[in-house]
């Protein structure tokens, strides 16, 4: 049965490998990130911190590297970021945030968790928020992770860092409110075994119980840091702990596969303010646009410096079994993809049929959109396709214009913006000069070690 | 790890990502969003890679969980079959994959977890948040499907 389900899957296409190579060829080294004076005053309050007796950790990966990879955030989006580098330590194993951003819609806390103990340890982490008592949790870290120490001769990472993505509020409150990041640490009680999943058959099946034949824990050095402990044959939900935060912890305690060594948490308060003085744009109420064979009605829509958000419902008008469903793009007026081709597209569609059979729910979720400038005008524009899946162009007479609603922040002067790659030589005037791909707007500060682009700038 | 290394092993591996980026998302267009992502992330993270030698497994996890998180924002997978306006790919067996785009999205993904991916019903459950009975109860209901779609198939040709 296997194998008829591999043939279920088709050839690599020429596109895929092309992406992958495109992809590639774009890396390059992050940019530094660019620090402002209050961040200087953060510091300042840290070595105050520090002389206080509360350890440090260093900022490695910070909220912004997470979220825009090599490419350079917009001013705006440095402006969303704050500074914490709050830690705490204790048995040789520290819970560190590094920096979180609130941008209105939504708040993106950086953490890590980082062991001196040489010697393999057992983790979970969780966290909590002081908006939602009744449910005082969030269950994405529902699997326990190895890390330190050596393992069967293979050295497991000393480090993991993780991210906590609150989005879930509609409207983020207006005032302060704490998050607390927690962390279960345990030593394991039975030998703990690699599973190196190398290119044997059946290996990744072979691998997948936390407790394998021989009495061992087995770790699955699958995404290192993120060496994970699934508990395959004995798992019970999380939500059904009637202590939800640390549940796995101790149903490792219980199960008899390791012991607590420690507990750490760090409890922020977010203040919501530094957002509300930055500008977003939201669709204030829902539009409905009518086509000749459909009707579109788009729920929500906003855009921040650091994301771009879009749900929409699309009803055919004629009953069919089945629906021709096309990708949609995100665009500004001037045909710009703010979500898939600037930006870093994490999710581009979601098509949920309702009840009848006939609704279908589409949503775009794009992270890392390096805009300077957030436009009060978005256009919502099926992609056509050529015949090898690849995107060539859009079908403008279904795109929907959505008027935006512009809040916060002051509008940078036009003449003071200028385009950049992120690696490029020069800077330029003209978004499209030279064939420029993948360009990110930049303030004349961010440009000033590059040199002005001898076509567009000396017009 | 220097770029020229991470781009010839992550190009060696190409098929493989593809085939499970395909097993997930059913879309070639997602599954190059989905390889653009890991190998974003593989570049980011690759001074974490301390054993070289699993690179490509490290590579492939990162893939698997981009994958999962773009199933997870998006809710339900499409409904939907392409239509000739869109030529599907072309897989060796058409009738399956016909009948795996057919099925419901609830139905389809702990299928393809657990027959591409290994996965057991004990993990599905934990990474889709369901009861086991109710993973257990989809894969029949998949399978169920499945072979009447084939046998409609069979019949009708």
């Amino acid at each position: 049965m296997k194998n008829r389900f591999e043939n279920a899957i088709p050839d690599m296409p020429q596109s895929f490998y092309e992406r992958m190579e495109r992809t590639i060829e774009g890396m390059e080294e992050p940019m530094k990130k660019r620090y402002k004076a209050t961040t200087v005053l953060v510091a300042t309050l840290i070595a105050a911190l520090l002389l206080a007796g509360v350890a440090l950790a260093a900022a490695r990966s910070g909220i912004l590297d997470q979220l825009f990879g090599g490419r350079a955030p917009s001013p705006e989006a440095q402006q969303l970021v704050t500074d914490v580098k709050k830690s705490v330590e204790r048995d040789g194993v520290t819970l560190s945030i590094q920096d979180y951003v609130v941008d209105g819609d939504r708040v993106l806390i950086s953490y890590a968790l980082e062991t001196k103990r040489d010697e393999a340890l057992l983790f979970t982490s969780n966290y909590g928020t002081s908006l939602d008592e009744a449910r005082n949790v969030q269950d994405d870290h529902a699997i326990v992770f190895a890390f330190g120490g050596s393992v069967d001769g293979t050295k497991l990472q000393d480090r993991y860092q993780g991210t906590v993505w609150l989005d879930q509020f509609g409207k983020l409150p207006t005032e302060p409110f704490d998050v607390t990041i927690k962390a279960w640490v345990m030593r394991p009680l039975r030998p703990l075994t690699v599973y190196a999943l190398v290119d044997e058959p059946g290996a990744y099946e072979r691998a997948m119980t936390a407790y394998d034949q021989q009495g061992k824990l087995a770790i699955h050095l699958l995404e290192e840091p993120q060496s994970r402990v699934w508990l395959a044959d004995t798992w019970v939900a999380s939500e059904q702990d009637p202590d939800c935060l640390g549940g796995r912890a101790k149903q490792f305690e219980r199960l008899g596969y390791a012991q607590p060594l420690t507990e750490l948490e760090i409890t922020i308060k977010i203040d919501p303010a530094r957002a509300a003085k930055q500008k977003r744009a939201y669709l204030e109420s829902e539009t409905t646009v009518e086509f000749s064979d459909c009707t579109v009605r788009v729920t929500t829509a906003s855009v921040t410096a650091t994301m771009a958000d879009f749900g929409f419902y699309l009803s055919p008008k004629r009953a069919q079994e089945a629906l021709m469903l096309p990708a949609y793009a995100v665009l500004d007026e001037t045909g710009r993809d703010l979500t898939g081709g600037a930006g870093r597209l994490i999710s581009d569609n979601t098509t949920e049929q309702a009840a009848d059979g006939r609704d279908v729910g589409y949503w775009f979720y794009g992270v890392g959109v390096p805009l300077s400038r957030i436009p009060d005008v978005v256009v919502l524009a099926p992609v056509v396709l050529d015949a090898q899946d690849r995107q060539i162009g859009y079908d403008m007479e279904h795109a929907i214009r959505l008027q935006l609603k512009v809040i916060g922040g002051e509008e940078q002067p036009e003449d003071e913006m200028f385009y950049t790659t992120l690696h490029g030589r020069y800077y330029h005037s003209l978004q499209q000069c030279s064939g420029m791909d993948n360009n990110v707007i930049a303030t004349p500060e961010q440009v000033k070690e590059r040199l002005p682009c001898p076509i567009c700038i000396s017009q | 790890m220097d770029k020229r290394e991470f781009n010839q092993r992550a190009l060696g591996a190409a098929g493989k990502l593809h085939r499970i980026a395909y097993a997930i998302l059913m879309r070639e267009a997602d599954c190059e969003d989905a390889v653009q992502e890991a190998l974003l992330r593989a570049w980011a993270q690759r001074e974490a890679l301390r054993q070289p030698e699993f690179f490509e497994t490290w590579l492939t996890r990162i893939l698997i969980n981009v994958s999962r998180s773009l199933l997870k924002k998006r809710g339900s997978r499409r409904e939907t079959e392409l239509a000739d306006t869109i030529p599907a790919p072309k897989p060796r067996d058409m009738a399956l994959h016909e009948a795996l785009c057919r099925l419901d999205g609830k139905l389809r993904l702990p299928l393809v977890m657990q027959h591409i991916e290994g996965y057991s019903v004990q993990e599905i459950s934990e990474m889709l948040k369901l009861p086991r009975s109710t993973v257990k109860w989809r894969l029949h209901a998949a399978r169920q499907k499945l072979r009447e779609t084939l046998t409609e198939g069979d019949e009708g040709t």
